[in-house]
């Protein structure tokens, strides 16, 4: 009969003999979990099934051949159908891509660079805004949906004989969505459109009046201008103006001010380093322009009353 | 606890073998294709069948990608195995300046099946006659049913402006697409100031096949290729085109010499000299002709050998698109046959062809306006392989060509009796001896040319010379 002691100590070992067992089986599991994870781990940014493809057709091209991110749902990429056509020696190539499903509906984006796109118009098709511009789509009552559009100076013609398969919107969304055939590649035919707002100009500078009671601050000039362009001073207070020049400023290095008095006053840099004060106070309220020696730079000074 | 196992097992299966059953078939043999045509309009000249030359508009080109063959304004064969090039918009190009001045007449036959996409690229070379008239041209798609901003009429669409021209949008490329919904025979043709450019020679065969036709399996066949197909019901082993036009040179030499106004010619005056079927009149149309190569024409102008030949053996029907393209009604008449006429204008006639209903409509003599079209179906099997001729002083025959000739010829021998060896007769005596020769291309020993022919007789002429004009014969094979 096995002591109390004896049989504590047997089932430690046993409760140790399964601890282990249990590590072990942790540790098999957490290697073949780990191990199945990374062999299925795919790179992050997969490429298009037909990238290699249409990247080896493309190098006897002089243009870059475009693929849509988007196509209709049924459609194999990986068996697009590639042809080009040589138009003649002096005719523009033609790439044709011929997306097919399983039944054989197709869609076709064929591709060229026009010498002269205004001067080859599609008949029947009307004007339709994209992404890129003014495309132009051809629906016919039974038969042929297809959308020309320029991306950049590439002319593409998405089409299909059959408008189930390939909707108004759908044909859209596929022209949208054009783009380089491979992420090794720039997409080289993006041109953003320019936007063109009105910048309302900065206000008037303002000096602070510091302790001493004087309107103190620094007129700059550099090869774009004064800076500050304009300034506003108060009618009767001091003005402290310290003239520096920035960079080659050629007859810039001489401030002419016509204001203080009778007549204007003009201080000249000497070096670029130079630095050069104005002291006046202004009497007469207004607009007073200064200018440098030849007045091409010019900068507008307000006193305020 | 094993029905979870199973089902467990089933699942699996199925999800696997999912990815397997979803891969892509093979390309059927019916898949949609796009088909794209390279055309030029422009000016050029031809000979007619009597040698005169003749200033005419017409388009030339043809498939691209595929070798383009054209008989040049001097009558020489010019071969692209390139293809023609595609138009580019602006002025001619080098590529395709060769073409300019060299139209074809008839312009190249376009052909597709139901369900393909066709692209038609339109651009005009101009006139390379200088007192000619440069004017734009577009292409009618006569029969497709588009809608009109792609129909090809100038004033309710888009024209091609002559490349040649100092004018805005001069070389402007005009591209038609399409599909073809209809199996059957269309034509094609120039719509600006229809009355002289279409009988300047504007106008070119438009067939669409159904998709499981042995002539649209892929696109070395087409028209007049030696394959069949159905068409409205019927089978046929092999189809042919007849495109009637006429020539009245008096249209012709007002726009060479660029008559404008009162000076030019008035087309109410139209009144033919000659008369066409797919640019040919006899004899060329049956292949012979002083100074004309009929090889070098066949492969310049694919598609349209107008002699139509079938085989009594293989019980062939033929299918014979009958297009009429001229500003004449004709009357067109076939010895030896009846054919069915299966329907006109791309649409079935009923009771037409029709099998289990009686014999359907058959006519041999079919009046066909300008504009029509007409499906003729012949059938060989209804005719024999083999004239019998009598025996005796009554029937000669020319020894040389095996042909008859008129028993009054007493220098040629007399058609043997027919129990004398080595004769042999079905019937009664036949003519022995290759006839027709090699020369029409019909080495098999036959005697059965039946004329199909323009009934307006005088028709049958060139500029008064018979026979000529729309005349062409039907011969059985063995």
């Amino acid at each position: 009969m096995t002591s109390p002691r004896s049989r504590r100590q047997g089932q430690k070992k046993l409760s140790r003999k399964m601890i282990a067992l249990g590590v072990v089986a942790i540790v098999i599991t957490l290697a073949v979990v780990v191990g199945w994870r990374l062999a299925e781990d795919e790179p992050a940014l997969a490429e298009a099934p037909e990238a290699d493809a249409v990247l080896e057709v493309q190098q006897h091209l002089p243009f870059q051949i475009l693929i849509p991110l988007y196509l209709p749902k049924g459609f194999d990429r990986a068996s697009v159908n590639i042809t080009v056509d040589q138009g003649g020696p002096n005719g523009e190539p033609v790439v044709e891509l011929a997306y097919r499903m399983r039944r054989g509906q197709t869609i076709n984006i064929r591709q060229w660079v026009p010498l002269n796109p205004d001067l080859e118009t599609l008949a029947g098709s009307k004007p339709i805004e994209t992404k890129w511009g003014k495309g132009w789509l051809l629906t016919q009552a039974r038969g042929v949906i297809a959308l020309w559009v320029d991306i950049g100076p590439l002319r593409a013609s998405i089409y299909s004989h059959d408008q189930d398969v390939l909707t108004r919107e759908k044909i859209l969304q596929i022209a949208e969505t054009m783009g380089p055939a491979s992420r090794r590649q720039v997409f080289t035919f993006e041109v953003p459109k320019p936007e063109i707002r009105e910048i309302p100009p900065p206000p008037p500078f303002e000096p602070e009046i510091n302790e001493d009671g004087v309107q103190e601050f620094t007129l700059t000039i550099t090869p774009g201008g004064y800076s500050p362009m304009r300034i506003n001073v108060k009618k009767g207070i001091p003005v402290k103006l310290h003239f520096r020049a920035l960079g080659e400023v050629g007859c810039g290095n001489t401030l002419i001010l016509p204001i203080g008095g009778a007549s204007a006053q003009s201080v000249t840099l000497e070096s670029e380093q130079d630095e050069k004060i104005v002291e006046f106070t202004p009497q007469q309220a207004g607009a007073f322009t200064f200018f440098c020696g030849h007045y091409m730079y010019r900068g507008i000074l307000t006193v305020v009353e | 606890m094993h029905k979870l196992l199973l089902g467990v097992l089933l699942l699996s299966a199925m999800v696997l073998a999912a990815p397997v059953a979803s891969s892509l078939d093979a390309e059927p043999a019916s898949a949609q294709a796009t088909i794209t045509y390279n055309l030029y309009a422009t000016d050029g000249y031809v000979k007619l069948a009597d040698g005169t030359p003749l200033y005419t508009y017409g388009f030339v080109g043809g498939e691209q990608g595929r070798p383009l063959s054209y008989m040049n304004r001097l009558g020489a064969v010019v071969n692209d195995p390139g293809g023609p090039p595609a138009p580019t918009g602006g002025p001619i190009t080098a590529a395709e300046a060769p073409l300019a001045g060299n139209a074809q007449l008839p312009g190249p036959v376009m052909w597709a099946k139901v369900g393909d996409t066709v692209t038609i690229n339109l651009k005009n070379l101009g006139t390379t006659v200088k007192k000619a008239p440069n004017d734009p041209h577009t292409i009618h798609l006569h029969g497709i049913d588009v809608d009109a901003a792609n129909d090809g009429v100038p004033e309710t669409s888009v024209a091609a402006v002559p490349a040649n021209a100092v004018a805005p949008g001069a070389g402007n490329v005009v591209v038609y697409m399409f599909t073809p919904t209809v199996a059957g025979t269309y034509m094609y043709h120039c719509h600006q100031e229809a009355d002289i450019h279409v009988q300047m020679g504007m106008y070119g065969a438009l067939v669409v096949y159904n998709p499981g036709d042995a002539a649209a399996v892929d696109r070395t066949r087409g028209p007049n290729s030696g394959f069949g197909g159905t068409l409205m019901g019927a089978t046929y082993a092999k189809d042919e085109i007849m495109l009637l036009t006429e020539i009245d040179v008096r249209q012709h030499r007002s726009e060479e010499a660029g008559a404008a106004g009162g000076a030019a010619f008035n087309p109410v005056n139209y009144q033919p000299q000659y008369w066409m079927i797919n640019g040919l009149s006899f004899p060329n149309t049956i292949h012979a002709g002083v100074g004309f190569v009929w090889a070098d024409w066949l492969a310049t102008h694919k598609g349209y050998d107008p002699l139509i030949t079938g085989s009594v053996g293989a019980k062939d029907k033929v299918l014979v698109r009958l297009i009429n393209l001229g500003f004449e009604t004709q009357p067109m008449h076939v010895h030896g046959f009846h054919p069915k006429v299966l329907g006109s204008d791309q649409r079935a006639w009923t009771w037409g062809y029709s099998p289990t209903l009686g014999q359907g409509l058959e006519k041999n003599t079919i009046t066909i306006g300008s504009g029509e079209t007409y499906e003729l179906l012949f059938d060989f099997a209804s005719q024999a392989q083999k004239s019998t001729y009598q025996t005796g002083t009554q029937t000669r025959y020319n020894a040389t060509t095996g042909l008859p000739s008129s028993n009054t010829t007493t220098t040629d021998p007399v058609i043997p009796d027919p129990f004398t060896p080595p004769n042999t007769y079905i019937g009664g005596p036949t003519v022995a001896g290759l006839v027709g020769g090699t020369a029409l291309g019909i080495p098999f020993q036959t005697s059965q040319f039946f004329p199909f022919h323009n009934h307006d007789d005088y028709k049958a002429t060139n500029n008064g010379v018979y026979p000529g004009g729309q005349f062409t014969f039907v011969v059985p094979l063995p």
